[in-house]
């Protein structure tokens, strides 16, 4: 215990160095300037080096047992557990299993291991960034250019597109300018192909139009009769169309009627039409005309002495 | 019963007596005996920084840090010097652990205690001791608790910077700059308050 004196009011008077403090902990001779402090070490050391405690009454059977497992002593089984916790009984969600494996494995890994594992990551990364083509340009031409000379697979890069015209500029600038002729052919050409393009999409565009238009309606006209009941009685050929008048299809009609099956009973002559400069005849006239028409047919004998007036409301 | 001092000046408590390798190596295969001795030569010490520390029930606390011990032996390889400090960082995380239990459990009983509550050779000497005890609490408790710990460890575990900053989780530049600060600040009580003794 210490004196009254052992605690000194004076200030410090020079900072402390290491070794003065590293001596003063060790209970060496202390340095003038901690020596006001001896009497607090002093104190603290017999106020803190007592007599042997009394252990707990746990403690006191582990000491006179000791760790025997004959008796089934708990801190027996605590002991034998200083490897580690035993596993939870309810487990653990499997996030955190996941998550706990993914770390054990890291945390057994080598730092190089570790180096390698994340320079492995991050290079898989880009790699598939750049197959997707999804990299900022500069970055996808380097992996582009990176992994077509080391792999027989080719990226997109978008910088070689701009490459030749990087290039160019380049040369340009290096060899007096550039130069405006050059650049108005190469504008004069880019054009003239371009139209070229489009007339050619034009004429694809209409040949397909006209492939897939109709076919000739006598044709049609002849298949889709061959389909009726009385497909052994149709004509066998549409003779050529002619563009023509009003009589000379008359005609034609009647040629072609009488290469039919039903050549007994088509009309010998058809009445010529009005001109083509006639009005419309009206009704009357047509009338009449059929009247007349009727009498050259085989029915002529029944033909209706007169015809009916028309009806309202119909033409 | 008396402390020693190594070779380098440290306090070591009372020796173990046989060879340390031995009594560790039996402690660690389950013989009371020498898990006895590891306590009586320990535990004093672990009891004093405890109180030092302003544990509530330093002897309870004391045997909890040991039931500690003996239960992870088997984790520790080592000589005697880095079984001391084991043993007194797994002291100083009971500490804490008592610490944020009275946050949670106010407990009005929390100060320091005479190292040896029982009965002295004289009236005397129990009411210097208690005055001691006293004034070093008073100290102790109005430096920071960093620098409180790291001069405690130091003075009565008699730990080593390396040590300490083990046990404290600290880097050793910490814990020299903590070291000093706490020499300072106890120097500075003392030439302003001229501390009675």
């Amino acid at each position: 215990m210490s004196g009254s004196g052992d605690y000194s009011s004076e200030m410090f008077r020079n900072p402390l160095d290491d070794a003065a403090i590293e001596a003063f902990f060790t209970g060496q001779p202390a340095d003038a300037e901690l020596a006001p402090l001896a009497g607090f070490v002093k104190d603290l050391r017999s106020v803190a080096n007592g007599p042997v405690p009394v252990p707990s009454m746990q403690l006191s059977k582990m000491l006179a047992e000791g760790f025997s497992t004959a008796n089934g002593d708990l801190l027996v089984t605590a002991a034998s557990n200083v490897t580690g916790p035993a596993p939870q009984a309810a487990g653990l969600p499997k996030w955190r299993k996941k998550k706990m494996i993914i770390t054990e494995l890291l945390a057994g890994l080598s730092v190089a291991a570790k180096a390698g594992f994340g320079i492995t990551a991050a290079a898989a990364a880009v790699t598939a960034g750049g197959a997707a083509g999804v990299l900022p340009g500069p970055a996808q031409h380097g992996v582009a250019v990176t992994v077509e000379a080391v792999t027989p697979f080719s990226f997109p890069d978008k910088a070689n597109a701009k490459a030749d015209f990087g290039g160019r500029v380049s040369t340009d600038a290096t060899d007096g300018g550039v130069d405006g002729g050059t650049v108005s052919a190469e504008a004069k050409l880019n054009a003239e192909a371009k139209l070229n393009a489009e007339a050619q999409l034009n004429a694809e565009a209409q040949l397909n139009a006209e492939l897939n238009r109709p076919a000739d309606p006598g044709q049609n006209g002849l298949d889709q009769a061959n389909t009726t009941p009385a497909a052994g009685h149709a004509p066998t050929a549409v003779p050529s169309g002619q563009r023509a008048t009003v009589g000379s299809q008359s005609t034609a009609g009647l040629t072609t009627a009488a290469s039919t099956p039903a050549a007994a009973h088509v009309p010998t002559a058809v009445p010529a039409g009005p001109p083509a400069s006639t009005p419309p005849a009206g009704a009357g006239t047509q009338s009449t005309a059929g009247l007349s028409t009727a009498v050259d047919t085989p029915a002529a004998d029944r033909p209706p002495a007169a015809v009916p007036p028309a009806r309202p409301g119909r033409r | 019963m008396g402390t020693v001092v190594n070779g380098r000046g440290r306090r070591v408590g009372e020796p173990v007596g046989a060879p340390f390798d031995d009594v560790l190596a039996a402690a660690q295969a389950g013989a009371g005996w020498a898990a006895e001795r590891i306590w009586a030569s320990l535990a004093p010490t672990v009891a004093g920084y405890l109180r030092s520390q302003g544990a509530a029930e330093p002897d309870d606390l004391t045997s909890e840090v040991f039931l500690s011990v003996f239960r992870s032996l088997g984790l520790f390889s080592g000589g005697e010097e880095q079984f001391r400090s084991w043993v007194f960082t797994i002291a100083h995380r009971r500490l804490v652990d008592a610490r944020r239990a009275a946050v949670r459990r106010p407990q009005p009983a929390w100060g320091m205690e005479p190292a040896d509550s029982r009965p002295g050779p004289s009236a005397e000497h129990d009411a210097l001791q208690r005055m001691s005890a006293e004034r070093v609490r008073d100290l102790c408790d109005r430096l920071v608790p960093d620098q409180r710990d790291v001069l405690l460890l130091r003075l009565v575990g008699g730990l080593t910077v390396q040590d300490v900053a083990a046990a404290l989780g600290k880097t050793e530049g910490a814990v020299k700059a903590l070291q000093r600060r706490a020499l300072i600040a106890l120097r500075k009580i003392v030439d302003r308050e001229g501390v009675p003794l």
